[in-house]
């Protein structure tokens, strides 16, 4: 990546964090509990995204955000009351800001209705003021953006390219100027100085310099920063006028200075009849152009002035120590988080974190390398207790010790790749606005625990079955505000999205105070699509999970806004692919509660370690519903060379594990071995038969396909105490090659449990 | 080697700073925000110093005003990044002891020019 290619990630990143704070700001703001501090955090959001969207030149993004930067400078001005109804508009503004900033990186479009639609809603909360920079862009909808900014631009630097080629065109020959310059003590005081001024004028040609020392007092008098001197340049310079004046750009308030063009004489003599219209020309240049340098300054609007100040003064208290800043803001999350009780969460946000930014890779071969010293670890163990030492020997002490030590190690390193559930979490408040919108709906989001940290992947990965399961329950739970007055409810339904630790899992629980599940009407459905039986008889906990069935939600019952298509048989796939599960609760009238729960890291996993012919394999525990040993009567032959395994009156494929994966020719003794019962991601069940049950334990997850290949029926690999490799089974294919039609009814019931 | 002391709370304004900087040869040293930079003034005696105006914790005037008022690095020239060309955000970077300005986006010619037009 070229460096250009990398600051725009930079860019790009930093939009993403500024979106983030923008939309925190507003929510902050619409509930009532910001300060001056948040107003000038949202405004410098837009701002910035507008300053390196200009650098870019995303004249898109640089045009919506400068409108509605200016709005939003007139909140940070107080002259903009932050009503409900302007902050609402503020936050669609705030994601079509977003979209803007996804297609400049991406490409694709932006809807440009609902963009012009926002641009004359934040213009319109303006209203009548007249502030000219802002005003101008008005004008023309379409037109750039910088315009207004040529006007003030004699200043030179203001705009790139126009002042010195004009200049340069104009003055082919060489001129004569006259310079006056006169400092006072400001200029020293602003660190500039006349003898570097002097020798800029000097570069631009040739000249003399006289200097007027008469006003030097008497030493006793003289202050030491005063200014006494003043020169004059007569300068022959090929330059024009504006390269000159550019010269003393920072410094034309802090001195006095005259810049004289001296008509050469001679020269008008021989170029006899054409000078006086190019003298006029040329004086109307220059007056030009001491009009354009003054204008702005005269009539520049005087937004900026009156809030700066303050916010400043409040925000850092006198010489403020470092880290003491900030925390007012950042103490408002930490009692919100605090309130979620999430301890960690306090101490995040009571001081800025020192941070670094690590290529992900390094960290994964860290992670790496600490899985083999827990591998090593384990299998050094196992040897000392072989060679017989006892466990109170100092070798043992010692080897205990640094087993000790080696968790901590895999746990702090797995812990650099955890991040806080907020970066999907604060996506939602905007989903919640949008689904609302679509289905006419009044809904509030309660977010809980956004600081529960887990596995970067597994965030990565959240996003889509979290923003599905809300729109679900937004959707079909919250109902229409007058349908929820005449239940004896508030016209705003709720939906709260929580996130904590519970026993070495991550469990998020989506909840919402609506209607509930329609128990029969979800019967209806399923009867209806041949899921079940017309007269089965179910619990209200089974019919609940009908609707993770494959093949339940179809296009019929999804309402326009889930035109996506996706069921919420898809969602548990999705999240059974992280190793995770989901489940529902329900209760009619008062609403329905999705929870899910998922592993906190995708490196290690628990297994369980079992055996089949001369082989070690790891089962994953999140797959295993239960063990048996399977009974004479329950085992029946299928096929040729099939067998099924009856549990508790269901019939599924029992799947001999040393056989499917060649470790075998002859049928395992179904009676001397163990079923362990298995769900793969489609819900479907079947047993896989084994030899014998080892154990329980985690173990590191060691990727085959990276170090060998990619084999059918393993998932990946896994070193052993004893040093041995064992492969981790991957239920799916092993248990869809036994070529059995998979009855949905019966196993995606129980799979629901 | 002149160095620079970069103060702006944006890391893509930083990272397009130093890029500029570095390639014409001067030593960069970057803060986020007016209190950073008057810690990192403390270890370091830079040639220039360039700070963004609107930034959390100090705001780059207050940045200027700090530096101004210490006896050891009020002769450090400071260049102003102000988005746009606001005569009145320029009044008061002046105001403040501003040595001069630099107008974002910039041209790094511009930035180069504007340097050596302060730098001793």
């Amino acid at each position: 990546m070229d460096a250009m290619a990398e600051i725009r990630a930079t860019f790009f990143e930093e939009c993403a964090e500024q979106l983030a704070e923008l939309e925190a700001g507003l929510l902050a703001i619409e509930s009532g509990e910001a300060d001056a501090d948040t107003v000038n955090a949202v405004f410098r959001a837009v701002h910035s995204i507008k300053g390196g969207a200009g650098a870019f030149n995303l004249d898109d993004l640089v045009h919506f955000a400068h409108v509605f930067e200016t709005t939003l400078d007139e909140l940070r001005s107080n002259r903009l009351e932050a009503t409900l109804d302007v902050v609402r508009v503020m936050l669609r503004a705030a994601d079509v800001l977003a979209d803007l900033v996804t297609v400049a990186r991406d490409g694709g479009s932006v809807d440009a209705v609902r963009t012009r639609g926002l641009v004359e809603e934040l213009k319109a909360l303006v209203g009548g003021k007249k502030d000219a920079p802002a005003a101008a862009p008005a004008a023309s909808d379409d037109g750039p953006i910088f315009a207004p900014m040529v006007g003030d631009g004699m200043d030179g630097l203001d705009f790139v390219p126009v002042s010195v080629d004009l200049s340069d065109m104009m003055d082919g020959g060489e001129s004569r100027y006259r310079i006056q310059f006169r400092p006072r003590a400001e200029l020293y005081a602003k660190a500039n100085e006349s003898a570097r001024l002097i020798r800029e004028c000097l570069a631009l040609g040739s000249g003399e310099v006289t200097c007027d020392t008469s006003a030097i007092p008497l030493l006793t008098d003289l202050d030491p920063e005063g200014a006494y001197l003043a020169w004059t340049i007569e300068l022959a310079s090929e330059a024009g006028e504006p390269a000159v004046r550019e010269i003393f750009e920072f410094v034309e308030w802090d001195c006095d200075l005259s810049i004289d063009r001296i008509l050469d004489a001679s020269a008008m003599a021989a170029d006899d009849g054409v000078d006086p219209e190019i003298a006029a020309l040329l004086a109307r240049l220059a007056g030009g152009a001491d009009a354009a340098a003054d204008e702005p300054a005269a009539d520049a609007p005087m937004a900026e002035v009156v809030e700066l100040k303050p916010a400043a003064a409040a925000a850092a208290p006198k010489p403020a120590p470092a880290a003491e800043a900030p925390a007012p803001r950042k103490a408002e999350r930490a009692a919100a988080a605090a309130e979620s009780g999430d301890a960690k969460a306090a101490a995040a946000g009571s001081a800025p974190a020192a941070t670094i930014r690590v290529d992900l890779e390094r960290v994964d071969r860290l992670i790496d390398l600490v899985g083999e010293l827990v591998i090593h670890q384990v299998m050094l163990s196992q040897r000392v207790m072989q060679a017989g030492l006892a466990r109170a020997s100092d070798v043992a002490v010692g080897l205990d010790e640094l087993e000790q030590l080696t968790r901590e190690i895999q746990d702090s390193v797995m812990a650099i790749r955890a991040q806080p559930v907020k970066s999907v979490f604060q996506k939602l408040p905007r989903l919640v606005r949008e689904v609302a919108d679509i289905t006419g709906k009044q809904v509030r989001l309660i977010t809980e625990g956004e600081w529960t940290e887990v596995d970067k992947t597994v965030i990565e990965r959240l996003s889509d079955p979290l923003t599905h399961m809300i729109r679900n329950a937004i959707d079909h739970g919250v109902e229409r505000p007058e349908k929820r007055v005449a239940a004896g409810k508030g016209e705003e339904g709720t939906v709260r999205v929580a996130a904590m630790h519970r026993s070495g899992r991550i469990v998020i629980e989506i909840s919402d105070d609506g209607a509930g599940i329609n128990r029969q009407v979800v019967r209806k459905i399923a009867v209806d699509k041949g899921l079940i039986p017309a007269d089965a008889s179910l619990s209200d906990e089974e019919t609940d999970n009908l609707i993770f069935l494959p093949g339940f939600s179809t296009k019929e019952e999804v309402s326009e806004l889930s035109g996506r298509g996706v069921g919420m048989d898809v969602v548990k796939r999705s999240i059974q692919a992280l190793g995770g599960r989901v489940s529902i609760a329900s209760k009619p009238g008062e609403g329905s509660m999705f929870t899910m729960s998922l592993p906190l890291t995708l490196a290690v996993l628990d297994g369980m370690i079992v055996s089949a012919g001369d082989h070690t394999l790891v089962v994953p525990l999140t797959a295993i519903i239960e063990t048996l040993k399977p009974k004479p009567a329950e085992v029946r032959g299928f096929g040729n060379d099939q067998r099924l395994i009856e549990v508790r009156g269901n019939f599924m494929p029992l799947v001999d594990v040393a056989r499917q994966l060649g470790y075998r020719e002859e049928p395992t003794d179904a009676l001397s071995g163990v079923a362990i019962l298995v769900e793969a991601e489609n819900g479907a069940r079947s047993a896989l038969l084994v030899d014998g049950i080892q154990g329980q334990r985690q173990v590191v997850i060691k990727s085959l396909e990276a170090n060998y290949g990619r084999v059918p029926g393993v998932a990946a690999a896994t070193i052993l105490g004893d040093g041995r490799v064992a492969l981790i089974i991957d239920v799916d294919v092993v248990a869809a090659t036994s070529r059995f039609e998979q009855n949905y009814f019966s196993s995606g019931l129980q799979a629901a449990e | 080697m002149k160095t620079i002391l970069t103060v702006d709370d944006s890391r893509t304004m930083r990272e397009m700073l130093r890029r500029a900087l570095q390639d014409s040869g001067f030593n960069v040293v970057q803060a986020e925000d007016g209190v950073h930079g008057i810690e990192v003034l403390q270890g370091i005696d830079p040639d220039v110093i360039i700070t963004d105006v609107n930034m959390p914790r100090m705001d780059g005037l207050q940045f200027i005003e700090e530096v101004r008022a210490d006896r050891e690095r009020r002769a450090i020239p400071i260049l102003v990044l102000t988005t746009e060309s606001d005569a009145e955000k320029k009044a008061r970077a002046r105001a403040a002891g501003a040595t001069g300005w630099i107008v974002k986006p910039f041209d790094p010619v511009k930035l180069i020019d504007a340097i050596n037009r302060v730098a001793a």
